[in-house]
């Protein structure tokens, strides 16, 4: 069996499993069935006295917990040619919801870690072994020892590749594309891009600054992004997927086709820099907003923007005939040429 | 975009001479983020020396973390070329004195001078046997015997750069 159905089987054992989304396209240049990488959107997880604030916060952290559980049970029974790897997004803790003042915040990391023990320790385990990106919400973690290998992004070059085919980014990078000064924004984009440049850099104090300007007068209050539309969902009952479900194409709406030509261009521009480079789909969180874009008509030149959306805030979804609203709880998953994204809800749930 | 990226080698050089504190010690990180794991690379076994030099790019591009290298994780993405002439001039034995860690036959690369305070919790007792330069993210830690450097481990470094 397919490593991608194992997984698939693994879910459903502690989740209800809807698709999302669906590409299937051999220009994603990941075609070898034993190489899967899964993708693990935005958290913001809070301490549990913060918690206590806000009307929203992260959605089915047990579940998730006994997700990565799963995983871990997977990737101990995984053949040894066998490739399964987790990656975290970014923001997976909310340390400017957690704490306003930034020297105080590895304590709150501290505070925030405490408050979800089961599901940091799975996470950080051995078995899972998560990569973590910082995000525009956890980005002074930097700053210290315990997080020095989180990385701000990951070129992935799976089994039967000569190069890197995916590059994972939190995304708030294209943020800035798309509303800072053109100078602004070309000084931080080689923060995110630039091969030698980590967020350890003391030259990143620039980076850190907009980070914190991006959230000046931002009201968390109620929201970080609000409620997303992820169009029709699929509920895996054993029927076949079609192979291409609910992707959206450029030039659709404008919220759901989001920095698709910002990530387009920086592919473009890192295929250009790098000789046989052939970086044709970037992953991102931060907009919590799930879903997966191609350019506006299949003569274009190929590239997939894959966003995993989140586990906090909500989607409206089209289960069947009815628009139903359910808190965000997806992962993408990519391998074989094949990239999906899940929204699961506990079992007994819808 | 092309302006931007091309910034990238400006911010090391400005991140290299001016405004970076100093290292004072290093502290040798957990396993996963040290090559070779265990003891030094044998810098005067030649014939090892290919070998070890291709571990060495692989966890360089892997961004110092072993569990990138198992699964094709990159983060340093033009790692075979940018360390090409360093581990080049590492591999010349008339490069190996201790005397050249600070004489600049590797500050091309390399920042100095030699950092000889080395944090080890495997270490019996503290030793003055290692010579230490830095490289962004990384510790280059020289094992010297006798005033030769015979050995090397390649440590991601778990400090942060602070602007004095």
């Amino acid at each position: 069996m397919a490593l991608h159905d194992d997984l698939l089987d693994a879910l459903r054992t502690v989740a209800n499993v809807h698709l999302v989304a669906r590409l299937v396209d051999e220009r994603l240049g990941c075609p070898d069935p034993d190489d899967l990488r899964v993708f693990v959107p935005d958290l913001h997880l809070v301490s549990d006295a913060v918690r206590r604030r806000y009307s929203y916060n992260t959605n089915h952290t047990d579940l998730l917990a006994d997700v990565l559980y799963q995983i871990a049970a997977l990737r101990s029974r995984r053949g040894t040619d066998q490739t399964l790897s987790v990656y975290q997004l970014g923001d997976c803790f909310d340390l400017w919801r957690e704490e306003p003042l930034p020297d105080r915040r590895t304590d709150a990391a501290d505070r925030v870690f405490d408050s979800h023990e089961r599901l940091m320790e799975v996470m950080l385990s051995r078995g899972v072994k998560t990569r973590f990106l910082l995000g525009n919400h956890d980005i002074d973690l930097h700053r210290w020892p315990n997080y020095r290998a989180w990385s701000r992004r990951y070129y992935i070059q799976p089994k039967q590749a000569a190069q890197p085919t995916l590059l994972a980014l939190h995304g708030d990078v294209f943020d800035w594309i798309e509303n800072l000064l053109p100078d602004e924004v070309q000084q931080l984009v080689v923060y995110v891009t630039h091969p030698m440049l980590e967020g350890s850099d003391y030259d990143l104090g620039d980076m850190v600054k907009v980070v914190a300007r991006g959230h000046e007068g931002a009201d968390y209050s109620k929201r970080i992004q609000g409620n997303a539309s992820v169009g029709p969902v699929q509920a895996l009952d054993g029927a076949p997927l079609p192979e291409s479900f609910n992707v959206k194409r450029f030039g659709g709406s404008k919220k759901s086709t989001q920095h698709f030509a910002a990530a387009r261009d920086l592919a473009k521009d890192l295929r250009r820099r790098h000789a046989g480079l052939d970086l044709r789909c970037i992953v991102i969180g931060h907009t919590h907003n799930a879903r997966i874009v191609v350019p506006k008509s299949d003569g274009d030149d190929f590239f997939a923007l894959v966003d995993c959306g989140a586990w906090i805030e909500t989607c409206s979804a089209k289960v069947g005939s009815k628009t139903v609203r359910m808190p965000n709880a997806q992962l993408g998953v990519i391998g074989e040429n094949d990239v999906r994204i899940y929204q699961l809800a506990p079992k007994g749930t819808a | 975009m092309k302006l931007a990226l091309s910034c990238g080698p400006l911010a090391l050089v400005l991140a290299a001479c001016c405004g970076v504190e100093r290292p004072t010690y290093l502290a040798v990180p957990e396993q996963i983020f040290r090559e070779p794991v265990a003891a030094p690379i044998d810098l005067e076994d030649a014939a090892g020396w290919p070998a070890a030099r291709d571990r060495l790019v692989a966890f360089l591009r892997a961004g110092g973390n072993q569990d990138n290298v198992e699964d094709g994780t990159i983060v340093v993405l033009d790692a075979a070329t940018r360390y090409a002439p360093l581990l080049d001039a590492v591999a010349r034995p008339e490069n190996r004195d201790v005397e050249d860690l600070a004489a600049g036959v590797y500050a091309p690369w390399l920042a100095g001078p030699p950092v000889r305070h080395v944090v080890d919790a495997r270490d019996e007792a503290p030793g003055r046997d290692r010579h230490v330069l830095f490289d962004g993210d990384f510790a280059w830690v020289f094992t010297a015997s006798r005033r030769r450097l015979v050995g090397l481990t390649v440590v991601r470094r778990h400090d942060w750069r602070r602007e004095e």
